[in-house]
């Protein structure tokens, strides 16, 4: 299995080869648009706002060669944080509607707080997540662990029945999504110690 | 629900680790892989790196420092000190930050905050806010603590916020290495006034303290020489925030 993990020249992709290769996973950066088939599954990390990924993912060639290894080949792929987002239909970071990958239906939006004494935006920090599927990604990982969140932007699936796990700050929003071959997580597992790391081999063995 | 993070301010010059005071004396108390290891076996939640050479050259050397830290951390890092453009925090960014802080340069160049936080994300900007009392008003400075401009905090935070940052970073000088306690005032009254989180820093002596910060309204509490002066200062910190009722995330 070759995992190739995709650079949009925004994200911090070392934190995700580091995570892979403590649990004894390879893998490798794609170099560019012609390398995406020889990958078998794919990790789109992310940090960054949503028209700038699109727009790096356009400029790199990237959106047909994964339409075709991801929709029409049905490899996996597994989005983190601003890669989720872009799997999902559309977003409206930074006052504009931007289509995304459209791996998944649904519309990526501004989180609305209705209290900012208890709750800040961005949702940075450590919070629970309440686990609805814990035969996938979520394998041997207890309901309520802790996994690090950094973002503004939530995705709302139109099916619901895609959803593994939810979060909350102010309102519950999806945190994790596993879709066939399709998976997401707007939480880092790389940046959630042994918990993450438990996620990311979950997934390893999913694929 | 979200955890109140407690994280470890770590200072580094020419490559050392330094405790400081009134961002004046610093004094080398480490090494900093070392220091990383400690951090990682205890699981903290979040780590912040001040570089605060002056001289490029040892910049370069503080980020090749970083870069090898970054690859046994698997927790989030905010990368600070000598950030002057899109290029220097692209180069944090590639070498392992997960965020970024901008003092100096988010004053003199705001359209730098503006063009970072809408390439990266404002998840990833983090505003430093550096303040201390003149004649009885409080005021921020740029440049390490050396030059004052006269500006309060709380303007400053709001304008911050208002051009991008996704967080406060605030550090009041006067504090900085005297173990007296957080400015609970100038705490509560950014965080009561903005949206984003405020993660408070100077002048915890005792773990107590990161209690008044919590309750001053801070979404982080951070700290320098406690963690390295005091036995199981995570633990123990915890378990002092614990006692108090405030959430936390236990790793």
């Amino acid at each position: 299995m070759k995992i190739k993990i995709l650079d949009i020249g925004i994200s911090n992709l070392q934190s995700v080869i580091n995570a892979f290769e403590s649990i004894n996973k390879t893998i490798l950066i794609c170099e560019d648009h012609k390398d995406i088939k020889n990958g078998d599954a794919f990790v789109l990390p992310g940090v960054g706002s949503f028209d700038f990924g699109m727009k790096s993912l356009i400029e790199k060639n990237y959106v047909d060669a994964l339409n075709n290894e991801v929709i029409n080949k049905n490899k996996p792929i597994l989005g983190i944080c601003l890669g989720m987002q872009l799997l999902f239909t559309c977003g409206y970071e930074n006052n504009q509607e931007t289509n995304g990958l459209g791996f998944a239906d649904g519309e990526v939006k501004k989180m609305k707080i209705h209290d900012f004494k208890n709750y800040k935006l961005p949702h940075v920090g450590w919070n629970d997540v309440k686990i609805l599927n814990n035969n996938g990604l979520f394998k041997d990982i207890k309901d309520g662990t802790d996994f690090y969140f950094i973002h503004s932007f939530y995705a709302q699936p139109v099916n619901k029945n895609i959803i593994s796990a939810l979060s909350n700050n102010s309102v519950d929003f999806m945190c994790a999504f596993e879709k066939d071959n399709i998976f997401g997580v707007q939480f880092h597992p790389e940046k959630s110690q042994k918990s993450g790391l438990q996620l990311l081999k979950n997934w390893c063995e999913l694929i | 629900m979200i955890k109140i993070r407690l994280i470890p301010t770590l200072l580094l010059k020419k490559g050392h680790l330094v405790r400081s005071e009134n961002f004046i004396k610093h004094n080398i108390i480490g090494d900093p892989y070392h220091e990383v290891k400690r951090f990682n076996q205890w699981n903290v939640d979040e780590l912040i790196y001040l570089i605060i050479d002056e001289n490029p050259e040892n910049t370069n050397q503080s980020i090749e420092l970083l870069k090898n830290i970054s690859k046994s951390c698997f927790m989030p890092l905010t990368f600070g000190g000598q950030i002057k453009s899109m290029k220097d925090i692209h180069l944090r960014f590639q070498n392992g930050a997960d965020k970024i802080t901008l003092n100096t340069y988010a004053y003199r160049k705001p359209d730098l905050v503006m063009e970072a936080s809408k390439v990266f994300g404002k998840q990833a900007i983090v505003g430093s806010i550096d303040y201390r009392d003149i004649n009885g008003e409080k005021k921020i400075f740029i440049n390490g603590g050396k030059t004052l401009i006269d500006v309060s905090p709380i303007e400053w935070a709001k304008e911050l916020e208002k051009i991008g940052v996704g967080e406060i970073l605030l550090q009041n000088i006067d504090r900085d290495g005297t173990a007296v306690g957080y400015d609970v005032e100038t705490i509560e009254l950014i965080s009561s006034s903005l949206n984003i989180p405020v993660i408070a820093l100077s002048g915890v002596g005792k773990f107590e303290h990161y209690v008044d910060g919590v309750k001053a309204g801070a979404s982080a509490v951070s700290a320098a020489n406690i963690w390295h002066f005091k036995e199981m200062a995570d633990h123990l910190g915890k378990t002092v925030m614990r006692q108090h009722k405030i959430p936390i995330r236990i790793g």
